[in-house]
């Protein structure tokens, strides 16, 4: 099934081609610059890591998962994997309308090598949280890598997904595509910590289908990236589900980034808040493309939209589009959107209290920052961003 | 009050849109079709000078190399652009007397309530009556004239204000601005002008009222506002259409220019014919408007009511070039049945000190559908620019639709920029709240959406306000059920 899909989607991108600026979700990214990055070939791979995570973790290198991790993965029990070619369900691989219309999601679909379809079992406990590993091993220059991984939830699961990148060697163009299938009652906490230093380029595309009754937390921090673009849709198809998005982004030098979230309420009842913050020093760019699109009929919505954005040089650029599309009237939806420097009064308090400029600043910074980071469900994921956070302001 | 309203709710009930009746005059109207031959036509027809010409065929030039644009969230039927006539007018010449103005013309006006008659007219209001394609009259001319202000149709500036015409023309809204306002550009038929020069305060308020009475035909206004120096300004802009089954295309352009310390002020009440219940007819209003501020503390203010037009597609905008200058821009938009508004602002801050207002009201009831498109733009230079936005939305019944899409950019750090949206119902406690006091549902409905829209109300000049007020009523009568 998947050469189906796959030829279905080269012709897509051979039809549509790389997106231009003149595109709405590419008006402020440029793509010229991954042009230049081709498809990875498998006999490029670093076979010098050995560590493959502990008992919880489920190791992918350059996209593809490791047998080591999948060995002594615990929960292998509490789940049917498979490869996306054995599903026989065309519908478990179907992803969104506006997927769809992303060239360089075709891209992404239609050269991978294989990918897996994990699905919870009904029941099971999933107590500790998943670690997701990510490797990134390029001994040669302009590698493209892709991955497309189906993640399944069956009713009562409740899980926790922590997502970490780790890149070595040359920079890469690392496109990630995800699905996730939410059915009838399931909790899903997903963490996404994005840390680079090989100056790669990472292209996400996150897909979340949601059923009746689903808890859905998307937590993500982004540091060092030179170039990440984020895109989140989430289907809310059924009544009562809700949504939390809280999304740090901290950039410096010419790093750009870029989260687009697109929240399709379809039902009755339920809720979405999306909360996107963006530190910039230097000539750092930061997009946010964020749309709320509450359906005819799904009365009583509930949906709110944040984006604040602290901008630290001169030359740091945010763009903000927080957007509303509304064809129900019994709903409340709003949304906000500020962009500005340190305020003067504040630092001015705290000179008059004997604290230093610099470290005045680094305050406010840091508390800016942490009014994200609070709200992050996942204890370690929230004491990891805070270290991460104090060693960024430091450095 | 509540009885007021009422009355005047009913008064206006017997009629769905009351301007909607057609004057049978004599006119001059082109053949429709659109090519070079007919805008080489239109400028003879109007003695303009060879610049204006060339000028001209050049925005047409242009024109034909784009493309309809589609962003906008709005569905019509795709305007046939060599169906319409480009230019009609009455047969009577204009002429600084009324006597010479078709009597018709004046009693059209008389049943709009704008009375072309200067004894008759409110103290204060000068008018200019644009009537399809031409000007008809332009009231208390002389008296402006003392004290320097010129007040005149855009085809007399052009033969008697050449030098001010040529320099402005264009200076804003260039003639490739984009696919309307170049087509706006090749076609434009006439309009209004206005000239305020050093430190004058325009001793009345300034109108221009549009009226389409012919069939088949589009309406190309361009409007030309120059404030100088130390100047002040304020201009009111009225529009109405007759009932028709087809719709029809009114593309106007506005530049406004304020210099140093100058301050404009335009407010415009839009209420073309929006249509039947079924969405049929009605005017498909492709706008552009922009002001500039040129010089170090100068003002340029928007507020406009927009409830009629099947189509709205408008985006008064200012650019704040000079230091310390002010962009404000306060809408409220109505649509109902199967009216459509795609409408709001953009805002560009280049000078140091600039500052920018925009308070949208949308409110959709029936099928309606309402759009906030607002753009926000801090340049690199711009240090200290303020930017305030708030654009709230009003839903009356589950068919209609509400949609906010503000773009945002900062490339300053010290700039402070804030943007808010919210959208809801009329809700069931503020209704209940009115009805347990004995006041009906209707009248609940239009005290909530008058509250809602106040501080938009708040800025137009007085007899607009009223005005406002009152057609905001008429239009959402019976919208709740």
């Amino acid at each position: 099934m998947l050469k189906k899909i796959q030829k279905y989607s080269h012709s897509r991108f051979e039809e549509i081609g790389y997106p231009s600026k003149k595109l709405e979700n590419w008006k402020f990214s440029s793509s010229k610059h991954l042009k230049k990055y081709l498809s990875n070939n498998s006999d490029d791979k670093d076979t010098s890591i050995d560590n493959h995570g502990d008992e919880y973790t489920l190791c992918f290198m350059n996209g593809e998962i490791t047998l080591e991790s999948l060995n002594k993965f615990i929960y292998k029990d509490d789940m049917t994997i498979l490869d996306i070619d054995q599903l026989s369900d065309e519908n478990i691989c179907s992803t969104s309308s506006n997927f769809e219309k992303e060239a360089l999601f075709h891209l992404g679909l239609s050269t991978i090598k294989s990918g897996k379809y994990f699905e919870f079992k009904k029941g099971s406990k999933f107590d500790t949280p998943i670690q997701i590993l990510n490797f990134y091993s390029k001994k040669n220059e302009g590698l493209r890598i892709s991955s497309f991984n189906i993640f399944k939830l069956n009713q009562g699961n409740n899980i926790s997904i922590i997502e970490k990148d780790v890149n070595k060697g040359s920079s890469s163009f690392n496109l990630s595509l995800n699905k996730f299938i939410c059915s009838e009652n399931t909790i899903l906490n997903h963490s996404m910590m994005y840390d680079d230093s090989t100056e790669s380029n990472y292209l996400g595309y996150n897909y979340y289908e949601l059923g009746r009754n689903v808890l859905l937390n998307i937590d993500s921090m982004n540091i060092n990236s030179t170039f990440n673009k984020n895109f989140i849709e989430i289907d809310l198809n059924k009544e009562g589900s809700e949504v939390k998005i809280n999304i740090l982004n901290l950039a410096r030098n010419q790093q750009h980034l870029d989260n687009n979230i697109l929240m399709n309420h379809n039902a009755e009842h339920c809720i979405s808040f999306q909360n996107v913050r963006n530190i910039l020093k230097d000539r750092a760019t930061c997009v946010f493309n964020g749309k709320v699109i509450v359906a005819a009929g799904a009365q009583q919505t509930d949906s709110n939209q944040s984006n604040k954005n602290l901008l630290l040089s001169q030359n740091a650029t945010a763009h903000s589009n927080p957007q509303l599309e509304i064809y129900a009237d019994d709903v409340k939806c709003g949304h906000g959107s500020t962009t500005g420097a340190l305020d003067k009064d504040s630092i001015f308090y705290l000179r008059a209290r004997g604290i230093k400029e610099s470290d005045a600043n680094n305050i406010l910074v840091k508390a800016f920052a942490k009014e994200i980071l609070q709200d992050f469900v996942n204890d370690d994921i929230r004491n990891l961003s805070e270290n991460n956070l104090n060693h960024w302001i430091d450095g | 009050m509540i009885d007021k309203n009422q009355q005047i709710i009913d008064s206006t009930l017997d009629q769905e849109y009351k301007y909607g009746f057609t004057t049978d005059i004599e006119t001059t109207t082109f053949e429709p079709g659109l090519d070079e031959g007919v805008i080489t036509k239109l400028s003879k027809l109007k003695k303009e000078p060879q610049w204006l010409l060339d000028w001209r065929l050049k925005a047409y030039e242009s024109w034909k190399k784009m493309e309809e644009p589609t962003w906008a969230q709005v569905d019509y039927t795709p305007v046939d652009y060599q169906a319409l006539s480009y230019y009609s007018a009455p047969k009577y010449k204009q002429n600084d007397s009324l006597d010479d103005v078709d009597p018709d013309i004046i009693e059209t006006y008389n049943k709009l309530g704008i009375s072309l008659n200067e004894q008759k007219r409110l103290e204060g209001v000068a008018v200019d009556a644009v009537f399809d394609s031409v000007s008809v009259a332009t009231t208390f001319k002389k008296e402006l004239a003392k004290h320097g202000v010129i007040f005149c149709s855009f085809s007399e500036a052009v033969i008697d204000h050449p030098e001010l015409v040529k320099k402005y023309l264009g200076s804003v809204i260039p003639s490739t601005d984009n696919y309307f306002a170049a087509l706006n550009s090749a076609v434009f038929s006439d309009g209004s002008f206005v000239y305020i020069p050093k430190n004058v305060r325009c001793p009345m308020e300034l109108s221009t009222y549009f009226r389409i009475n012919a069939a088949n035909t589009g309406q190309f206004e361009r409007t030309l506002i120059i404030a100088d120096e130390g100047s002040h300004v304020s201009y009111l802009e009225g529009c109405t259409a007759p009932m028709r089954d087809e719709n029809q295309l009114h593309a106007a352009c506005v530049e406004l220019v304020a210099h140093k310390d100058a301050t404009i002020k335009y407010s415009t009440i839009q209420n073309w014919y929006a249509g039947d219940k079924e969405g049929k007819g009605g005017i498909y209003n492709f706008v552009t408007k922009r002001g500039i501020c040129t010089g170090d503390r100068a003002k340029i203010s928007w507020t406009q009511v927009e409830t009629g037009s099947a189509v709205t597609w408008k985006y008064p905008s200012v650019i704040m070039q000079g230091d310390h200058s002010v962009g404000e821009f306060y809408s409220v938009a109505v649509t109902k049945n199967k009216q459509q508004a795609d409408t709001g602002t953009k805002m560009i801050h280049i000078g140091k000190n600039t500052k920018s207002t925009i308070i949208s009201k949308g409110i959709s009831a029936g099928e309606g559908q309402n759009t906030y498109r607002g753009g926000v733009k801090i340049l690199k230079n711009a240090d200290n620019a303020r930017n305030f936005s708030q654009c709230d939305s009003i839903l009356i019944g589950n068919k209609c639709g509400a949609h906010t899409f503000p773009y945002i950019d900062v490339k300053n750090p010290t700039a402070k920029m804030e943007h808010e949206a919210t959208t809801s119902s009329i809700g069931e406690d503020q209704l209940f709240y009115c009805n347990q006091r004995g006041i009906n549902l209707d009248d609940a409905v239009s005290m909530i959406v008058n509250g809602f829209c106040k501080e938009v109300f708040a800025e137009l000049p007085m007899e607009f306000a009223v005005e406002a007020k009152q057609l905001i009523e008429v239009t959402l009568e019976n919208s709740v059920g």
